[in-house]
């Protein structure tokens, strides 16, 4: 799960999506975030109405959320399953190594704490932004 | 997995790893096997190892800008191995031919367990480097913590 794979394969943007049940990402001000997301799909050569269900490809699949910690979100969860997945596929001996499940255990809590230090990061700048005096 | 670096190829040499030791737990455990379903005497097996460019993680690296290339180990073929098989005296055997001389394989023991040895050593360090990898993106993750 890396950033720019992610960001180079917006195909449609649509409006903000909530992803149902997961936290409302921090930076959720329409203003900024829509021209944020506007200046990605120019950038992309393709722009569509609001509320269309976008389609990302990232290495796990497509995404249905329009929102850049949605999709971020949807790649954590993604990787979560795939290691709930293979932890099944070794109990009921359909071939899975034991090392792979391992690996992508790693690699789902690895990206989990990739998650949580991006919202540290996205909270303390709002923070700041919020100590500036006008 | 460009997550945490070079798991990919670890993964797959545990992966060769893997069927090297079921190769030699094969060999040393049919060391007197004279007889297998079609009749013939149990020749050694050996594993061919083969290194294959790993075109789809040197995609996700962008490694074509400093040149580094990571390849992953494969398990090319399980082959026979062509040496003389062992031929003992022994008249009373089942299998023994008319002169009394029975076939054995030619598993050497101890060269399976020298090569056992090499295949765990082999195991443990490419765990080391996951686990060096992880604790690396690790160390990573806390840039910028207070």
């Amino acid at each position: 799960m890396s950033i720019a794979p992610i960001a180079s394969q917006v195909t449609q943007v649509g409006g903000w999506n909530q992803l149902p049940g997961a936290q409302s990402p921090v930076t959720k001000t329409p203003g900024s975030g829509v021209s944020f997301e506007q200046a990605l799909s120019n950038q992309m050569g393709s722009a569509s109405g609001g509320g269309v269900q976008n389609t990302l490809t990232s290495a796990y699949g497509s995404h249905t959320s329009s929102s850049f910690f949605g999709r971020i979100v949807e790649d954590v969860q993604m990787s979560q399953l795939n290691a709930r997945k293979q932890v099944d596929g070794l109990m009921k001996g359909d071939g899975t190594q034991l090392h792979n499940v391992m690996i992508s255990m790693e690699e789902a809590s690895t990206s989990f704490q990739l998650m949580v230090e991006m919202r540290n990061k996205v909270v303390e700048s709002l923070q700041e932004l919020m100590r500036m005096q006008i | 997995m460009s997550l945490i670096p070079g798991v990919d190829s670890s993964a797959a040499a545990l992966n060769a790893e893997r069927v090297r030791l079921n190769v030699i737990a094969t060999n040393i455990a049919n060391a007197n096997t004279t007889r297998d379903a079609e009749g013939r005497v149990y020749r050694r097996q050996q594993v061919v190892f083969e290194s294959v460019l790993d075109e789809a993680s040197n995609r996700m690296n962008g490694s074509s800008n400093t040149g580094e290339t990571s390849s992953s180990v494969k398990v090319k073929e399980v082959v026979p191995d062509h040496r003389p098989l062992r031929t003992v005296q022994m008249p009373g055997h089942p299998d023994a031919d008319a002169n009394g001389i029975v076939t054995l394989p030619n598993v050497n023991v101890s060269e399976e367990m020298v090569d056992m040895i090499t295949a765990s050593r082999s195991i443990e360090a490419n765990v080391q480097v996951i686990n060096t990898a992880k604790s690396m993106v690790q160390r990573a993750l806390e840039i910028g913590r207070r």
